[in-house]
């Protein structure tokens, strides 16, 4: 595996040992070669040179005029109207002019008239679009493959050549296939979470992953779009033991142990469906969009907590009775309520109004309740009012025996 | 001539007639030159051996206001001579009149004009060293050429998985001409190179190969020969198309031009050592020419490969090139496979596998456009030869692009270049462009500084970015930087930035050194790649 360290021994001995072969070659060569503008007798007659200066000395030296002056300088384009760029400028004049003809012949046909195609015709005959002619190796490769079907991203950007070319080192470019597959069969073989190739995902990669990682980012769960809580479930949560094909859509089929462990409601006895969409999305169990239509009994099924918890007033401390729809009218809001106090008015007179601690001074306790701690009460006043009446006592359970409707009479 | 001359002329005449008395043997005849030039102790007279002039001869010069002196020539062309001052020097000028002493009989005699020769064969369309005379192969030396070079690439990237990649080359190229003294060459082109991938999760890979890809002995056609003739590893030069072989060609010059022949070897894999062994092949082929210039030539060939003795591509290539005017010229190239009936996926018959074609307009040197299109398919092929390729882009895969690109030179400083090409597989279309504006000395003197805007609409990814950069060259070489931004739309993966500064340098060390530097810093997402590389080269 990757050990993240270029230092090996191994890689550098290769280098060494390509540097040493290179340097052993610049030394053979050495030896073999003269200046670069030279010329020699045998090579062949040079044309006349009556329309050169006829200083010889202006550009050969030595004693047989046979080399070119060391600071010779020949402005190509100006003398010729040709103009020697890149490598071209240094270039050894008997590269172009020998006698295998005209030279004007060779240059008409571009780079092709001295260059050998090493890419074998496959890439056309425009090689300025790839190369310059500084030097011979491209400079903005990555740049020239926008231009193809597959503009190089992420890591693609930084690959060695040879990685989707195998054959880049010898010009061949063409032809590598652009489906992920071609260059990532290795990794498809290591695709094992879950296995692709039990699955028989050995294609088509982009539709669940993208240019720049494997992971995330383009996977997308079209046939059933992960939302809410799926979106962060494990592929096995739904695709059991590594088979991901005909994986049913339907909720019950992975969630029947949680509507049969349903309690509040309880969705078996109530004899809910399994449709379970038909009340729950995505986002969660308790989140439900529950329809009570046709549900006109029996809430405390589901809200035996909402009674519980409730606090104002303590439904459970006051005791109330647990059939909620005896006083709350609406599905939508708890409040919405349709109290009767039959015991005493309170919904209009002048009692109406009255907020329940107004008369029920123990909280929570709605069984006790007090007339006598109102001013309009005082005892005083009461029992001079209550002279003539026989067995009368300042107590509010006495006022209510005689005054149940709350008025004097 | 001025009656100063006449003096300087007389007065010369008496003065040197001691010089030349001992040279005077055998009668002399006075031959009048001009000094053309002067370099050290050299002078250059613009008479030569068609006036009788030859290494010996005594010259005699008077120097305005001095005593005459007397030179010897050293050198003699037809029309000019070199000569060198005996004893001291003298302050000569351009222009002034000297005096050569040549032997009576060295001339045609009687005041006839030199003889002068016109050379047959030769105009000013013919090389500069074109053999004025045909010099026969025997009568040249054998001679060395080649190139040596050395290079590396390291890019390191650390986002996402770490990788690092080394490529190393190490390679000679080597010609020797007239090996044999019959006008032969002995070829070698071959490196050695390492390759070091390290990734993330995956086998780090870690190979040192070698490859040769030219070993050969071949007898080029010549004017005394018609006849070329190549053995050994080459690539065929004639149709490049074939491949590289490992065997042997034959080519036949017709009185026309024409040329055709046959070759016959194996057919080694293009891979990256061009391994060979397991397929054979044999070809034919044939082209043409046309025009005092050669403005048309056209090429065809036939090529019957086998792999481990089954028969594997029966393969039809053909190019051409036409230089229709000064403003136009044309070009394409063709691959066609023929299938038999027994190639699934593929059906019986002739599949068009591969068309290049290229129109380039240049009417001025102001601007230029080039119109290219090519069609790509995937052939059915025994030999290993393809990166892997899935069998449903074998059955059916095929990329058509098309592309348009001009220039114009707005001033001599400001050029506008612009592209636009479309593609189309079986599958999707896309397509894109790019428009860049440079100016030359816009800063300072040889450097250009351009801006480019470009989009591309690629299979998964669509790029959309703009980039500037500079160069700047001398004499000491040429540098460059570049800054790219981009974003790169990745459909359902959202988009992400794709940022490179690049930056190089390319010159001569001397003039048989070359070194190329050149760096890649990439940022943005997904993207923390750094790569440094060198191309060192020496040419003999």
């Amino acid at each position: 595996m990757a050990t993240n360290n270029v230092l090996t021994l191994r890689h550098w001995a290769a280098l060494a040992a390509l540097l040493v072969a290179f340097a052993l070659s610049c030394a053979v060569a050495a030896q073999r070669t003269g200046g670069v503008q030279t010329w020699w007798s045998k090579r062949g007659p040079v044309v006349p040179h009556e329309s050169f200066p006829a200083d010889c000395s202006l550009c050969h030296e030595g004693e047989g005029w046979r080399s070119i002056r060391a600071d010779f300088r020949f402005d190509h384009e100006r003398e010729t109207g040709v103009k020697l760029e890149g490598a071209h400028q240094n270039a050894e004049c008997l590269r172009c002019h020998n006698d295998r003809g005209p030279v004007t012949l060779f240059a008409a046909r571009g780079c092709a008239g001295c260059h050998e195609n090493v890419h074998r015709g496959q890439l056309g005959d425009n090689c300025e679009s790839c190369h310059t002619q500084l030097n011979w190796r491209p400079n903005d490769a990555i740049a020239a493959h926008n231009r193809t079907r597959f503009p190089l991203v992420g890591a693609h950007a930084v690959a060695g050549c040879w990685r989707c070319h195998p054959g880049a080192q010898t010009g061949n470019f063409q032809r590598a296939d652009t489906t992920c597959v071609a260059c990532h069969t290795a990794d498809l073989a290591q695709a094992l979470n879950p296995n692709h190739a039990a699955q028989g995902w050995v294609d088509s990669c982009e539709r669940c992953h993208i240019p720049t990682q494997w992971t995330g980012g383009g996977f997308t769960h079209s046939a059933w779009p992960l939302t809410g809580q799926h979106a962060a479930a494990a592929c096995n949560a739904c695709h059991q033991n590594g088979v991901f094909a005909g994986t049913s859509n339907a909720c019950v089929d992975c969630h029947l142990a949680d509507f049969q462990g349903a309690t509040q409601p309880n969705h078996v006895s109530f004899g809910f469906s399994t449709n379970c969409e038909q009340c729950h999305n995505a986002a969660g169990w308790n989140l439900a969009n529950f329809s009570h239509a046709g549900i006109n009994a029996n809430c405390v099924q589901c809200h035996l907590s909402d009674y519980q918890a409730t606090r104002s007033p303590n439904h459970a401390l006051a005791g109330f009775g647990q059939t909620c729809e005896q006083c709350h009218v609406s599905t939508n809001n708890w409040r919405n309520v349709n109290f009767a106090h039959p015991q005493f008015p309170i919904n209009n007179g002048e009692h109406g109004g009255f907020a329940c601690n107004q008369c029920h001074l123990q909280p929570n306790n709605f069984q006790s309740f007090s007339c006598t701690h109102c001013h309009d009460h005082r005892q005083s006043e009461m029992a001079g009012e209550h002279d003539d009446v026989n067995g009368y006592v300042w107590q509010s359970s006495a006022c209510y025996q005689c005054h149940p409707n709350g008025k004097k009479d | 001539m001025s009656a100063s001359s006449n003096f300087v002329l007389v007065a010369a005449l008496a003065a040197g007639a001691p010089l030349v008395r001992a040279q005077q043997q055998t009668p002399l005849r006075r031959v009048e030159a001009r000094v053309t030039a002067l370099s050290g102790n050299s002078v250059y007279l613009d008479q030569g051996s068609d006036a009788g002039i030859e290494p010996g001869d005594r010259v005699r010069a008077t120097p305005a206001g001095g005593a005459p002196v007397e030179l010897v020539v050293r050198a003699a062309t037809r029309q000019s001579a070199r000569c060198e001052f005996v004893g001291n020097s003298a302050l000569l000028d351009v222009g002034a009149l000297v005096e050569v002493f040549v032997p009576e009989d060295r001339t045609s005699g009687g005041g006839a004009l030199p003889w002068r020769y016109v050379e047959e064969g030769w105009n000013t369309q013919l090389p500069l060293l074109a053999p004025v005379q045909g010099v026969m192969p025997s009568e040249r030396e054998r001679n060395w050429t080649g190139r040596l070079f050395q290079s590396a690439d390291w890019t390191t990237d650390r986002a996402g998985a770490e990788q690092d990649y080394l490529f190393a080359r190490t390679g000679l190229d080597l010609r020797v001409d007239n090996v044999s003294g019959r006008g032969d060459q002995f070829g070698f082109d071959g490196e050695l190179f390492h390759r070091f991938a390290s990734i993330d999760g995956q086998d780090e890979e870690s190979t040192v190969r070698g490859r040769i890809d030219r070993l050969s002995w071949r007898f080029d056609d010549s004017r005394e020969r018609s006849q070329r003739f190549e053995l050994g590893r080459f690539l065929s030069s004639e149709m490049p198309q074939l491949g590289v072989i490992d065997g042997v060609e034959f080519v036949q010059r017709a009185e026309s031009g024409a040329r055709y022949g046959a070759s016959v070897g194996l057919l080694p894999s293009w891979n990256s050592t061009l391994s060979t062994g397991d397929d054979v092949q044999a070809a034919l082929f044939y082209r043409t020419f046309a025009g005092a210039e050669q403005q048309f030539t056209a090429g065809a060939a036939v090529q019957k490969t086998w792999h481990e003795g089954k028969a594997d591509r029966d393969l039809v290539v053909g190019d051409f090139s036409w230089r229709a005017s000064e403003s136009w010229r044309f070009s394409g190239a063709t691959s066609i496979d023929i299938y038999g009936g027994d190639e699934a996926p593929k059906s019986s018959g002739a599949e068009l596998t591969e068309l290049h074609l290229a129109a380039f307009w240049s009417p001025k040197a102001s601007h230029a456009a080039t119109l290219t299109y090519s069609h790509i398919a995937w052939p059915l092929l025994l030999r290993d030869e393809l990166p892997p390729i899935t069998a449903a882009t074998l059955a059916d895969g095929v990329v058509d692009r098309v592309a348009l690109s001009a220039w114009r030179d707005f001033t001599k400083r400001v050029r506008l270049w612009g592209r636009i090409d479309q593609w189309r597989d079986e599958d999707q279309s896309g397509g894109g462009g790019e428009v860049r504006v440079s100016w030359r000395d816009l800063v300072v003197d040889s450097s250009e500084v351009s801006a480019a805007l470009f989009t591309g609409a690629g299979q998964v990814v669509d790029v959309n970015g703009a980039r500037v950069g500079w160069r700047q060259w001398g004499g000491w070489g040429a540098w460059f930087a570049t800054f790219e931004l981009a974003k790169q739309d990745l459909g359902a993966g959202g988009e992400v930035d794709a940022n490179v500064l690049r930056g190089g340098w390319d010159g001569s060390l001397g003039r048989d050194w070359m070194l190329s530097l050149h760096a890649d810093l990439r940022t943005g997402d997904e993207q923390d790649a750094l790569t440094l590389g060198f191309l060192l080269q020496r040419r003999f």
